[in-house]
């Protein structure tokens, strides 16, 4: 029974840790469709850093919005807990590695490395086409299409 | 025991992350037309205002293009004012009244008001397009931003009014999403003026029916039942007149078609006729003013 509750307590921990903290994401460039943001990406190595950052520019764009910009207001209505519960396969799917679609390209600013708090991080510059994230997010559901 | 125990671990497996998938339902959104207009001033005619300044048709056109390309039907302005110009022989006089009479009979759902504003100076030209878009069956404001195209050495100013447009439209159709989210959520606005006519043998202190109740409660325990959610909000009730300034009435009625002001009129019809009552109704826009008589 001891087992069984510590299991329950430890499901219930490892499901709140879903929800995401800050992203450090600055948008450098805008142009037409595209934005160009210089963000911030942690892992164990260069390739999962990658990984973080680049969601860490598309999670922002859906979750908070990106101050000083015309993309300010978050793309998706709900944050991203409630988001992930409420979408589930579709966004994780999207998450994982569909993403990657709308990223039009992503130049390494700073190279794999421990940063001044001795993290293990990366830093990208990261081009996302904008309205075919919208499009994207439109097609598997997560936001409305434009209109009542 | 242990079967318990593993049946009860995989009821928590599927609970945190397999049940939450798949629950993407079809959006249906129905897209609204929208019709791009300048601004005019009072007493302007908004025939000369276009026809005159080749710059403000480039800007027109260039707001209506943005809409264009992010794929939303528009509705040409320039188009329907030389059709009602045509249709109706309207004379100088009545120009004035071109802009809304070719705003009502559009068909278009928003119309996105443009202002622009050409700075030349020696350090180089710039634009500044002030847009605003109404919706143009409650009249309420939907989303107004200012675009600037920054300071440039150059005189093309269609190009400057990209550039100006571009920087804003996004943001600016963010805000509209918004608003439009928010009436799905809460349903349309429209305000209410409940009054007497002047040989009526009522007033809103008048109690009526079986329960007594005055005129004023009756109305507001109506509204309390119908009003989208229960949400209105009074603004002041007087002995001759009740103001009622918001009133949320749902976008689509139980058959899925659009429910309109004159339909929340009908239901309030039927209302004052259970109670003896007699009323006549007038739309204006967003506002339903009833008479009793």
């Amino acid at each position: 029974m001891k087992r069984i509750i510590f299991l329950s307590l430890l499901s219930i921990i490892l499901g709140c840790l879903n929800s995401n903290a800050q992203y450090q994401v600055n948008c450098i460039d805008t142009n037409g469709e595209t934005m160009t943001f210089r963000v911030v990406g942690y892992g164990k190595n260069a390739k999962v850093a990658s990984h973080n950052a680049e969601l860490n520019v598309i999670k922002a764009l859906m979750f908070e919005g990106i101050p000083n910009t015309q993309q300010h207001i978050p793309m998706v209505q709900e944050s991203e807990t409630v988001a992930l519960d409420k979408y589930g396969k579709a966004l994780k799917n999207y998450f994982d590695g569909e993403y990657q679609s709308e990223i039009t390209r992503s130049v390494i600013v700073r190279k794999f490395g421990k940063d001044i708090n001795k993290q293990k991080s990366i830093t990208l510059d990261v081009t996302v086409n904008i309205r075919a994230l919208r499009n994207k997010l439109e097609r598997i559901g997560v936001i409305r299409k434009f209109g009542l | 025991m242990k079967n318990i125990n593993y049946i009860l671990l995989l009821l928590l497996f599927l609970t945190y992350n397999i049940l939450p998938i798949n629950v993407i339902a079809e959006q249906v959104t129905v897209q609204p037309k929208i019709m791009v207009v300048p601004f005019v001033k009072d007493g302007e005619d908004i025939r000369n205002v276009l026809l005159d300044d080749a710059d403000k048709r480039i800007v027109l056109t260039k707001v209506k293009e943005a809409f264009d390309s992010r794929g939303f039907t528009t509705v040409d302005f320039l188009g329907k004012m030389k059709a009602g110009s045509v249709q109706s022989g309207m004379s100088e006089e009545q120009q004035s009244d071109l802009k809304s009479m070719i705003i009502a009979s559009s068909g278009a759902d928003i119309y996105v008001d443009t202002e622009m504003i050409i700075n030349r100076s020696a350090s180089g030209n710039a634009v500044k397009v002030i847009i605003t878009a109404y919706d143009i069956s409650t009249g309420g404001s939907l989303s107004n931003k200012v675009g600037d195209s920054g300071k440039f050495y150059t005189d093309d100013f269609g190009r400057l009014a990209s550039k100006a447009i571009e920087s804003c439209v996004d943001d600016f159709l963010n805000v509209m999403q918004i608003k439009f989210n928010d009436m799905i959520q809460n349903g349309k606005s429209l305000n209410m003026t409940i009054g007497f006519d002047e040989g009526s043998n009522y007033n809103m202190n008048s109690e009526i029916g079986d329960d007594m109740l005055t005129i004023a409660d009756l109305i507001e325990m109506w509204l309390e039942e119908n009003a989208y959610q229960g949400n209105f909000h009074v603004q002041g009730t007087t002995a001759t007149k009740m103001i009622v300034d918001d009133v949320r009435i749902p976008l689509k009625d139980s058959k899925g078609n659009n429910f309109t002001v004159a339909a929340f009129g009908r239901e309030f019809a039927k209302f004052a006729r259970k109670h003896g009552l007699k009323i006549t109704r007038n739309v204006v826009n967003n506002s339903l003013i009833i008479t009793i008589s």
